[in-house]
């Protein structure tokens, strides 16, 4: 038996797997940012699809929006934009295909035959959904949400540290001696590459 | 599935529609006669110089970083907002926690100079 | 709205990482307002104190024997979180006194450091005492985040840039296995409260559905990751090897306990359906203990040598892992579990007095313009440099596993466990990795002791004594706590 909801989650999660993909085959880095945007939208008619509304908003909001933006800002940072004749892929390639296959018909079959509980009820509306949401982070789950504060500042700080040059610029004395024995240790690594 | 998304599924179709049906109705009334110097990248007049790939500030990071930051703090607002009436004092005061241990990232980055531009 | 005494009692179990948070957060606004950059000593000696205060109030916590749970039962107050969390603040004493000397001679001396390592120390704290999946995710993901921004810390190298963005990748790939792991558990048990899921799997009969099994694979390999479990351990020589020695020896330490912690909760809880995992921690460490081990031989640098010999203690640890299960033995009831907890905690301790303080040796020895990691660089220190040589013997021989020292006693009380718990072959691999070990600790000590310097005298470094202290503790720990055990129990409380 097919259930009408296919009609709607067929379509977001192929344009979902569609664009994940091209966002990994792009040859241009901006371009790969820029397919994200479709996928994490795709990715957000998925929740709607399974009405967790107030994710449909943070999904937009937070990743199409601000993250996205992130991303494309870091993208900015680089200097070599697209390098046509980069290889994508390494000798292993042909080995992660039929893998690659193998794990996701292995994981789509696992969750077709897992017992799934059985839905009691239609979802609770988005007003109900949101005050349950946010009763479980004043309550039950208190400590994770004032840890995930945490998270962000210990990024927040982490992030300017690396991201932001100390008025003193700090020496940048290389290690003599040391980088001498590093070349020639990758010159040697290199020879014995070659040999084999 | 509830009609709820109906509307936002019509409402897109609209805006992209509206976009797409007038672009092609100009297509077919306007003149098309290209030449060398109207297909050049227009840049408020003067020849563009160079391409337009340049490495940017890393402030533009920063911001976006911040940027971020607080937009996931306003996330949590929304849905605590919506619940604190029912709990009372202790979701004030866990909520001054919550904001209080980012305000001090940001009185971090303020003092560090992350958010002026130099 | 909660009971007041439970606030009271929520409060005191995150009592000592509230601590740390607020002298991170201090050290913070303190370096860019009052002091100004000014007086750089302030924020290590704030960051020491802020830990002291910190294991004050972990020590003072009323000992229950367990099942005691704070913030509705997302934090469990038990010997577990607390030893693991004192075995944490000392790692963080001993890498502030050496991140002291070495930002200091290196010129890298800035707070952040101190503000972040404080912070992944909190969420190490809060990732051993996880009664729950998401917090034990959220420890973890403070405590990496921590880790990638120190191992790039020495922002002017290349080597620490790769480290860092090395370890970031695969560390991200990590949290994405353990993530998924965690739905897909969450998926097959309705909880991710780490009680509920031991007691749903235990009233549950049968074998473990397929989505279990997936979700307990992932764990596995997230948290290999974290611990540097041979096949997930590639990052680890090269990052330990970029990143500046000090958080090198923070990295080894913290991250190292917050990992084993979590996989003893964990593991503890899929007790029940042991027989699923049971195999795949079997292979997994062995080929750790195996391949860590003869990886070490070749090494000339000795920070990977210490790295790969992190992957073989991990893979000692994962010995300990394997006998959580042996609940009963030939249908008696075993004490084993308990041995594999106190055996693998007690070596946690040995772990970190003996990585930290060779990591200490090396950056005792680091200046300015030398960063001292090759083996070649220790060649006749014992002539140089006699009080170093001879704790970097010490430690040496306690990584060997050598009468009397802690890393002897600590391998003795796994190898106890897993004999009880009749886990022979792995003690079999474990007894001959550790005499295959013997022969490249013991070649450090041979160039330190045998061999003639053939450089000319190092510029002396601007500061020591930070790291000479924390090197003095470390040997001391070794040997004493080598030769009475007892004493570290009774310490810290653990033990039968």
């Amino acid at each position: 038996m097919i259930s009408p909801s296919i009609f709607v989650f067929a379509p977001l999660a192929s344009a979902a797997l569609f664009t994940a993909l091209m966002v990994v085959r792009s040859r241009n880095v901006i371009h790969a940012g820029y397919w994200l945007l479709p996928c994490l939208l795709a990715v957000a008619g998925l929740f709607g699809s399974l009405e967790a509304h107030f994710f449909v908003v943070v999904q937009i909001l937070i990743y199409a929006g601000a993250i996205l933006i992130l991303i494309l800002f870091a993208l900015m940072l680089t200097r070599d934009v697209m390098d046509p004749k980069q290889r994508q892929t390494t000798k292993f390639a042909p080995l992660a295909v039929p893998l690659c296959i193998f794990v996701g018909l292995g994981g789509a079959l696992m969750m077709a035959r897992a017992p799934w509980p059985a839905i009691q009820a239609a979802a609770p509306g988005p007003a109900e959904q949101t005050k349950a949401l946010g009763l479980g982070l004043i309550g039950d789950y208190a400590l994770p949400f004032e840890v995930a504060s945490l998270i962000l500042l210990a990024a927040l700080i982490g992030a300017i540290c690396l991201a932001k040059a100390e008025k003193e610029p700090a020496a940048p004395e290389p290690v003599i001696d040391l980088r001498g024995e590093i070349e020639l240790e990758e010159s040697v690594s290199a020879g014995a590459a070659d040999g084999h | 599935m509830s009609e709820l998304y109906l509307t936002f599924a019509v409402f897109g179709a609209v805006a992209v529609g509206f976009v797409c049906v007038n672009l092609f109705i100009a297509r077919l009334a306007r003149p098309s006669a290209p030449n060398p110097d109207k297909l050049e990248t227009y840049e408020c007049g003067p020849l563009p110089v160079g391409e337009a790939w340049q490495q940017f500030n890393v402030h533009y990071y920063l911001f976006a970083l911040l940027f971020v930051v607080f937009e996931v703090e306003a996330a949590f607002l929304y849905p605590w907002a919506v619940a604190y009436k029912q709990v009372g004092r202790y979701a004030v005061v866990e909520m001054l926690i919550f904001v209080a241990i980012l305000a001090a990232g940001l009185g971090y980055a303020w003092r560090r100079k992350a958010i002026e531009w130099e | 709205m909660p009971d007041k005494s439970v606030i009271i009692g929520d409060m005191q179990a995150i009592l000592p990482m509230i601590v740390l948070w607020v002298t991170a957060s201090v050290i913070a606004l303190g370096d860019v307002s009052l002091w100004k950059r000014g007086n750089k000593a302030i924020n290590p000696l704030l960051a020491i104190v802020g830990v002291l205060v910190a294991f004050k109030f972990l020590v003072n916590t009323p000992r229950v024997a367990s099942g005691a749970t704070a913030f509705a039962k997302s934090l469990a107050i038990d010997p577990l979180g607390q030893i693991s969390g004192i075995a944490l603040l000392v790692t963080a004493v001993l890498s502030i006194l050496l991140a002291w000397t070495y930002l200091k001679n290196r010129g890298l001396d800035h707070a952040e450091y101190y503000v972040l390592l404080l912070l992944s120390l909190t969420g190490a704290m809060m990732m051993a005492s996880a009664n729950d999946l998401i917090v034990l995710f959220l420890g973890l993901e403070i405590l990496s985040f921590g880790l990638y921004v120190m191992a790039g810390f020495a922002r002017t190298e290349e080597r620490s840039e790769e480290a860092s963005v090395k370890y970031f990748l695969l560390g991200a790939f990590g949290s994405a296995f353990l993530l998924y792991g965690i739905a897909l558990v969450y998926g097959a048990t309705q909880s991710t409260n780490l009680e509920q899921i031991r007691a749903t799997l235990s009233s549950s009969s049968g074998a473990p559905g397929p989505m279990l099994l997936a979700g307990i694979g992932l764990l596995i390999v997230g948290l290999g990751f974290k611990a540097a479990i041979v096949p997930f351990h590639q990052w680890t020589p090269d990052v330990y090897e970029g990143a500046p020695t000090a958080a090198t020896a923070y990295m080894a330490g913290a991250a190292k306990i917050g990992a084993f912690a979590a996989m003893l909760r964990v593991f503890g809880a899929l007790t029940p359906v042991a027989a699923s995992w049971l195999p795949a921690i079997q292979i997994l460490a062995i080929v750790t203990m195996v391949f860590g081990n003869l990886l070490a031989v070749t090494q000339t640098n000795v920070k990977r040598l210490l790295a790969y010999s992190s992957i073989a203690h991990a893979g000692y640890l994962l010995v300990a892992i394997a006998a959580l299960p042996s609940e009963t033995v030939n249908g008696i009831a075993s004490n084993a579990p308990d041995l594999a907890v106190g055996g693998a905690l007690f070596y946690l301790f040995a772990y970190v007095f003996m990585t930290l303080g060779a990591f200490g040796v090396l950056v005792y020895l680091s200046s300015k313009g030398r960063d001292v990691q090759h083996v070649n660089d220790l060649r006749g220190l014992a002539k140089r440099e006699p009080a170093a040589a001879y704790a970097m013997m010490f430690f040496m021989l306690s990584l060997g596993g050598i009468p009397p020292t802690m890393g002897f006693m600590g391998k003795w009380q796994i190898f106890y466990a897993a004999v009880t718990g009749q886990q022979i072959m792995l003690a079999i691999v474990m007894a001959l990795t550790s005499a295959m070990a013997v022969y490249y600790y013991l070649r450090v000590v041979w160039v330190m002791c045998f061999e003639e310097t053939t450089e000319a005298a190092a510029p002396e470094p601007v500061a020591r004594t930070g790291a000479m202290a924390a090197i003095m503790l470390a040997a001391a720990a070794t040997i004493v706590f080598g030769i009475a055990p007892n004493l570290l129990n009774a310490i810290t409380g653990m033990g039968p």
